[in-house]
C-alpha cells in the first residue's frame, strides 16, 4: 500500500511556496528522511517520510521549487517493498486558482426567495429608483423594461439615446439622419436641434423610451404641440412667454420634414434658447412614420410621428450625460413656465 | 408559583446540563452571589464543588483556562464576562478554537461556551457595556446567540450545553431583569433544533422592516408597536442567533418591503449588523427603496452617571419617531 504525501496548511494558510525538494522520484528514503519543505512566511514545515520506500512524484505537474502549492495537493507517494510501482492511481492535479475562486458566490436560492417574496415590486437600483422619483416615473410603466435584470439609471435617464426596436420594425416611411450642430452654428440644422429641443422640453419630465413627437403639419402651424406623455401646450401662450419665435422655413429643414410630412410646414424655434453646452455638438437622429393616432381634439386620423434621438458630445469626443445637459438646457430656458398654462 | 429570573432560570439549566454532563465545568469571576455580575458561581457550587473554578479579575487566564479544559476534553462554560474583557483575549478565541479544529481535520474539536455580558446598564460605564462587540465578529466557526427573553436565554444556554460547538451568548444587562411566573424553564426540542436556525419575526408589516438582536429587539417590538399607530406597518425581525443567520427571512422581509432598519446599542462606527447588512445587500440591494437607516449609539464612551445613562439606552418612543421621521421622508 501506498502512502500519499499531502501538502498540510502551513501557518494556517490553504497556500503555501514549495521551497525544495530533499528527495528525488525514485529515491529511496527512510523513515524521518526530509522529502520537500514548504513555506508560508514566517514558517516552514519540512515533511518527512513516515516510513521507508521509493519516493514517486507525479510524472506531470510537479511542483518546482518556488512554485505554490496548495493544502491537500497530492505531492507523491511513498512506496514500501513489495508494492507495484506502476500501479500508480490517477494524479488529481488541484483546479486553477482563478479569480472566480475568491469571490464571494451568490445563493441562488437566496435570490430566488427575494424575488418571491417581492411579489409584484420592480427590481432597480437605487440610482433608478432616484431618477424614477425625480422624474414622477411609475418603473413599472418603463416600456421594454428588461425582463429579469434589474433596471439601471440608464433605463430611465438616458433613453434618448436607445432608439425603439418597434418604432424602426413598423416604419414605412422611416429614415434617420444625424446632423450636427454646434454654438459656433451652422444655420440650417440649428433650426431642427432648437425645435427637436423645445420639444423634448416638454416631455423630458416623463420622458422614457424615445421621445414621440407627434404632430400633423397643420398642428405646427396652428396652436398645439403634442408630446406622447400627453402635455400639451400652446403655441400661442409659448410665443407669449418669449419661448417662441417665428422663422422662416428653413431650407435643409424643408427638405428633410417635407420628406416625411409631403406637405410645407412652419418652424418655430424657442426665443432665448442657444447650447447649453459650448464647444459640444448635439447629433440628432430623426424618425418619422405615418400611423393611427388621435389629434388634440381625440378624433382618430393618420399622423406622422416623429422620433428624435439627442445625443450630445463634447468636442473631445465624451459624451455628455442626458440629465447634465438637459439640466443646462432647463436653466437656458429660464423660469418660464413651460407648461403654457 | 414563584417568579423566576432570566440569572435563576440560566442557572437551572446549566445545573440540569452539569447533573446530565460530568465533563462541563463553570469558569467564572471571583464575585459575591447575586452582585453586580449576578454570577452562577456560588449556586453551582454548593452542588458541584469541584467543577467550578472562580478567579480573579484576570480575563487572558479565564479564557485561557477554558481553552485549554477544552482541549482536554473538558466542555468549559464562561460565566458571564463583560464582552468588554473578553476583548483581551480576543487573539485565544479567534486564532485557537476554529483553526485548531482545522489543523486537526476535526479530530480535536474544542466547544468552548462563554457567556458574555453586554448592554448600558445600572452604570456600567464606558469598560462594562460591550460597545465593542463588533469585534465578534471574527469567531469564525462560532455561533453567536443573543437572547431576548427567559425562554431563548434558556433554550440557547441549554443548546450550548449540549451541543458540540464553540458558542459565544451575548446576554443584555436588561435581561436579568426580566421575571416570570414559572417554576422552571424546559425549552422543548422545537425550540432547541430551531433556536440557531430561525429568526423570529416578532411583528408583520408591510412598509419597512426593522431588525434587531438580543434585548433590543424587545425595544424594536414596542416601536413597531407605536408605529403601527401611526399607521406605519414594520415587520420586526429577532435576530436571537448572530452566526449561524437566518438570512432567508431577513432577505424574504426586506425584499417585500424595500425598507430596512437596523437597531442596535453599540456606537456606528462598525457593528455586528453592519457585517449582516453587507452580506444581504447581495441579495436585497435591487429591492430596497431607500437607504438602509442605522439606529446606534452615540459615538462617544457610555457615561457612568444613571442620569446620562438613558441617552446610550435607545428608547421605544426615540426609535419609533427616529424610523416614523425617516419613513416619512422617504415616501416623500
Amino acid at each position: 500500500m501506498a502512502t500519499r504525501l499531502v501538502a498540510p496548511a502551513v501557518n494556517g494558510s490553504a497556500r503555501c511556496v514549495l521551497q525544495a525538494w530533499w528527495a528525488e522520484s525514485g529515491d529511496w528514503v527512510n523513515e524521518g528522511d526530509r522529502i520537500c519543505t514548504l513555506v508560508h512566511s514566517p514558517y516552514a514545515v519540512t515533511l518527512r517520510a513516515i516510513e521507508s520506500g521509493f519516493l514517486k512524484l507525479p510524472d506531470q505537474a510537479v511542483p518546482t521549487p518556488g512554485s505554490t502549492v496548495h493544502q491537500g495537493q497530492l505531492l507523491g507517494w511513498i512506496f514500501s517493498p513489495g508494492n507495484d510501482l506502476e500501479d500508480l492511481p490517477e494524479i488529481a492535479l488541484p483546479p486553477l486558482v482563478t479569480a472566480e475562486h475568491w469571490k464571494v458566490k451568490r445563493d441562488v436560492a437566496l435570490l430566488e426567495t427575494a424575488r418571491r417574496a417581492a411579489g409584484d415590486r420592480i427590481p432597480a437600483s437605487p440610482r433608478a429608483r432616484r431618477r424614477a422619483r425625480e422624474r414622477k416615473l411609475d418603473l413599472a410603466a418603463i416600456p421594454n423594461r428588461p425582463a429579469t435584470a434589474p433596471l439601471r439609471e440608464r433605463d430611465i435617464a438616458v433613453p434618448l439615446d436607445r432608439p425603439a426596436a418597434s418604432f424602426d420594425r413598423v416604419s414605412p416611411a422611416f429614415f434617420q439622419t444625424e446632423l450636427h450642430w454646434n454654438s459656433a452654428g451652422a444655420p440650417a440644422p440649428d433650426s431642427v436641434v432648437r425645435a427637436a429641443l423645445l420639444s423634448l422640453s416638454r416631455t423630458a419630465p416623463t420622458l422614457h423610451e424615445g421621445c414621440l413627437v407627434r404632430w400633423t403639419p397643420s398642428g405646427w402651424t396652428m396652436d398645439f404641440f403634442e408630446s406622447p406623455a400627453g402635455a400639451t401646450m400652446s403655441a400661442a401662450a409659448a410665443r407669449k412667454k418669449g419661448l417662441l419665435e417665428k422663422t422662416s422655413p428653413d431650407r435643409e429643414v424643408s427638405w428633410l420634414l417635407c420628406d416625411a410630412l409631403q406637405s410645407p410646414f412652419e418652424v418655430w424655434l424657442p426665443g432665448r434658447v442657444s447650447h447649453p453646452i459650448p464647444r459640444a455638438a448635439v447629433v440628432i437622429a430623426l424618425g418619422a412614420l405615418r400611423q393611427p393616432a388621435a389629434d388634440i381634439s381625440g378624433r382618430g386620423k393618420n399622423v406622422w410621428s416623429m422620433k428624435v434621438t439627442i445625443s450630445c458630445y463634447r468636442a473631445d469626443g465624451v459624451s455628455v450625460p442626458w440629465d447634465v445637459w438637459l439640466e443646462r438646457f432647463r436653466e437656458q430656458l429660464g423660469s418660464a413656465d413651460p407648461s403654457g398654462g | 408559583m414563584s417568579r423566576i429570573t432570566y440569572g435563576e432560570a440560566t442557572v437551572s439549566v446549566l445545573l440540569e446540563k452539569m447533573r446530565a454532563d460530568p465533563r462541563l465545568c463553570l469558569i467564572g469571576l471571583r464575585a459575591a452571589p447575586g452582585g453586580h455580575l449576578q454570577s452562577a458561581g456560588p449556586i453551582v457550587a454548593k452542588d458541584f464543588p469541584k467543577r467550578v473554578q472562580e478567579l480573579p479579575s484576570c480575563e487572558r487566564s479565564l479564557v485561557g483556562l477554558c481553552l485549554g479544559a477544552s482541549l482536554a476534553g473538558a466542555r468549559p462554560v464562561v460565566d458571564l464576562l463583560p464582552a468588554d474583557w473578553l476583548l483581551y483575549s480576543l487573539g485565544d478565541l479567534i486564532y485557537n478554537v476554529n483553526p485548531i479544529s482545522h489543523l486537526t481535520g476535526g479530530r480535536v474539536a474544542m466547544a468552548p461556551v462563554v457567556r458574555a455580558l453586554v448592554g448600558t446598564h445600572l452604570s456600567s460605564g464606558p469598560f462594562l457595556s460591550g460597545t465593542t462587540r463588533q469585534v465578534f465578529r471574527q469567531l469564525r466557526g462560532w455561533r453567536i446567540g443573543a437572547p431576548m427573553s427567559i425562554q431563548e436565554g434558556c433554550a440557547m444556554l441549554a443548546s450550548a450545553l449540549t451541543d458540540q460547538q464553540p458558542t459565544l451568548l451575548l446576554e443584555h444587562r436588561r435581561l436579568f431583569e426580566l421575571s416570570e411566573d414559572v417554576a422552571t424553564y424546559r425549552p422543548s426540542d422545537e425550540e432547541l433544533s430551531d433556536i440557531w436556525s430561525r429568526a423570529r419575526v416578532l411583528t408583520s408589516g408591510d412598509h419597512l422592516t426593522i431588525v434587531a438582536y438580543g434585548f433590543l429587539s424587545q425595544v424594536a417590538f414596542e416601536a413597531a408597536q407605536l408605529l403601527e399607530r401611526q399607521r406605519v406597518l414594520a415587520e420586526t425581525i429577532h435576530l436571537a442567533s448572530l452566526a449561524p443567520c437566518d438570512r432567508q427571512t431577513l432577505v424574504a422581509s426586506v425584499a417585500k418591503t424595500g425598507k430596512l432598519v437596523l437597531l442596535e446599542d453599540t456606537p456606528p462606527q462598525g457593528s455586528l449588523l453592519d457585517g449582516l447588512l453587507v452580506n444581504l445587500l447581495d441579495y436585497v440591494f435591487e429591492w430596497l427603496d431607500a437607504p438602509v437607516l442605522r439606529i446606534h449609539n452615540p459615538s462617544e464612551p457610555p457615561a457612568y452617571s444613571p442620569a446620562l445613562e438613558r441617552y446610550w439606552q435607545p428608547a421605544a418612543e426615540t426609535v419609533a419617531e427616529t424610523i416614523r421621521t425617516w419613513f416619512t421622508k422617504q415616501e416623500g
